[in-house]
């Protein structure tokens, strides 16, 4: 036994909407965030993960944390916040707003360390890493630098100073084609973290195979954003299937 | 009443604050000794490091104020690091020298490679019946819990806890004379949180 398996509703935010869209493109307005959040946790999502894409642009440190604010004043459910974090003191601006954890991903590729003075102070637990992964020709590489051997970042990412990984497969993002199963299971043995696994997973049996691989958790966008799908359904035929989840 | 959060510097004070306010009550967050004198109940949430959290503690002579806010014997809630302070001795970042009202040690849950590993998402809590009738929880209950070091109980049989398992088994509620501990997070634990903090009040 152990932690039940995630269900994450994964957002996007621009200018204080929620976006969704396809190949890290094409964003559509989806909603408020906090109206949809709040939806999402009365329907039982175990976390709720919102990456802010103005942010990675223009910093608004402001808008950010009223936005945060409002999340932590109407959610009883841990909340994890992405977006051009790059530095110690915006991470803290964030925890300060009401993120539970923070999430880091492409500023990772200029710096490292700042991780670990984030941990020294709000605990490895807080931290988030995000991998983002494209496939071509049957290979894998980063997203934000196909140059870069990735079998050496996973290992610099397996021992920075965090709580969990999180790898999206940007390929197969909006796709609904299914994850990338194989890939993912590898994965899994690799990161001594806990795991979270978002990009194409379009209906339940896609669910079901990646909830068999032993991740902790899966984000979901496009499914419940644009399909017939929400949580409770996924929880419903996952506990009928003999899949551990919170209900 | 006047209920309080205690600020030490990490940590995410707004959740616990607004999971409080949400229930009606009249919550503080406060920083200072003479605020916790003044307090009915005190929280002591804890999102951060140990060896940070202790130093801040003890610099602004917080440490003795919540020892001598527990011998009044007015309900204190200690949320996460907020429970590991009241252990002995604390092993994150060195040792640190905690309230010492438990006796226990904090340490790491597992650790492979030298790489830390973490409990993290929502886990079902045991508990006996005194814990059941006292916070009017089920006997299993799923909470919320993200932490990477743990309660190391010395002497269990002198102890009035509840468990979980990750690795290994966890402590995730302590109950002793008027301190209530929690490994998990009510406020980040929707319905079966509110449910406990608002037990908490009425204690």
């Amino acid at each position: 036994m152990g932690p039940t398996l995630r269900i994450i509703p994964s957002l996007l935010l621009s200018n204080g909407r929620l976006v969704k869209g396809s190949n890290f493109n094409n964003h559509k307005d989806v909603g408020n965030p906090v109206t949809t959040s709040k939806a999402f946790e009365a329907q039982g999502a175990d976390e709720i993960l919102i990456v802010d894409l103005e942010h990675y642009k223009n910093p608004n440190l402001k808008k950010i944390s009223n936005t945060l604010n409002e999340l932590s004043k109407n959610l009883m459910t841990s909340i994890t916040f992405g977006g051009g974090i790059n530095t110690f003191q915006k991470a803290q601006e964030c925890f300060r707003s009401g993120a539970d954890k923070i999430y880091i991903s492409a500023a990772l590729f200029e710096n490292l360390e700042f991780v670990s003075d984030i941990a020294k102070v709000f605990g490895n637990q807080s931290i988030v890493c995000g991998i983002n992964i494209i496939k071509k020709n049957n290979e894998y590489f980063l997203f934000e630098d196909q140059k870069k051997k990735i079998d050496n970042w996973f290992d610099k990412i397996n021992n920075l100073p965090i709580g969990e990984v999180k790898v999206n497969f940007v390929n197969l993002e909006g796709s609904k084609q299914g994850l990338d199963i194989e890939f993912s299971e590898k994965l899994v043995k690799f990161f001594d973290h806990p795991l979270i696994v978002e990009g194409g997973i379009g209906n339940l049996n896609h669910i079901k195979q990646i909830a068999n691989t032993k991740v902790s958790g899966i984000a979901l966008g496009t499914m419940l954003n644009f399909t017939e799908q929400n949580i409770i359904k996924i929880k419903q035929f996952l506990t009928n299937e003999e899949i551990l989840v919170r209900n | 009443m006047r209920v309080s959060i205690l600020d030490y510097g990490a940590g995410n004070m707004a959740s616990v604050f607004n999971a409080f306010y949400n229930l009606g009550a009249s919550v503080k967050i406060i920083n200072h000794s003479k605020e916790v004198e003044n307090s009915d109940r005190l929280i002591i949430p804890g999102v951060g490091s140990a060896k940070n959290s202790i130093d801040y503690l003890k610099d602004n002579q917080l440490f003795h104020s919540i020892k001598s806010f527990l011998k009044k014997g007015r309900p204190v809630l200690g949320i996460c690091l907020g429970l590991q302070i009241f252990s002995k001795n604390l092993y994150e970042d060195g040792k640190s020298i905690g309230l010492g009202l438990i006796d226990a040690d904090v340490k790491k849950i597992y650790e492979n490679n030298n790489i830390l590993n973490t409990h993290i998402g929502w886990n079902s809590v045991s508990s006996n019946d005194e814990i059941i009738k006292f916070l009017k929880i089920k006997e299993k209950t799923f909470f919320y819990f993200c932490h990477s070091y743990y309660l190391e109980i010395k002497n269990p049989e002198k102890i009035n806890y509840s468990e979980t398992f990750f690795k290994k088994k966890i402590p995730a509620i302590i109950l002793k004379e008027n301190f209530i501990g929690t490994q998990f997070h009510p406020e980040k634990s929707q319905v079966n949180g509110s449910k406990l903090l608002e037990n908490f009040l009425r204690i």
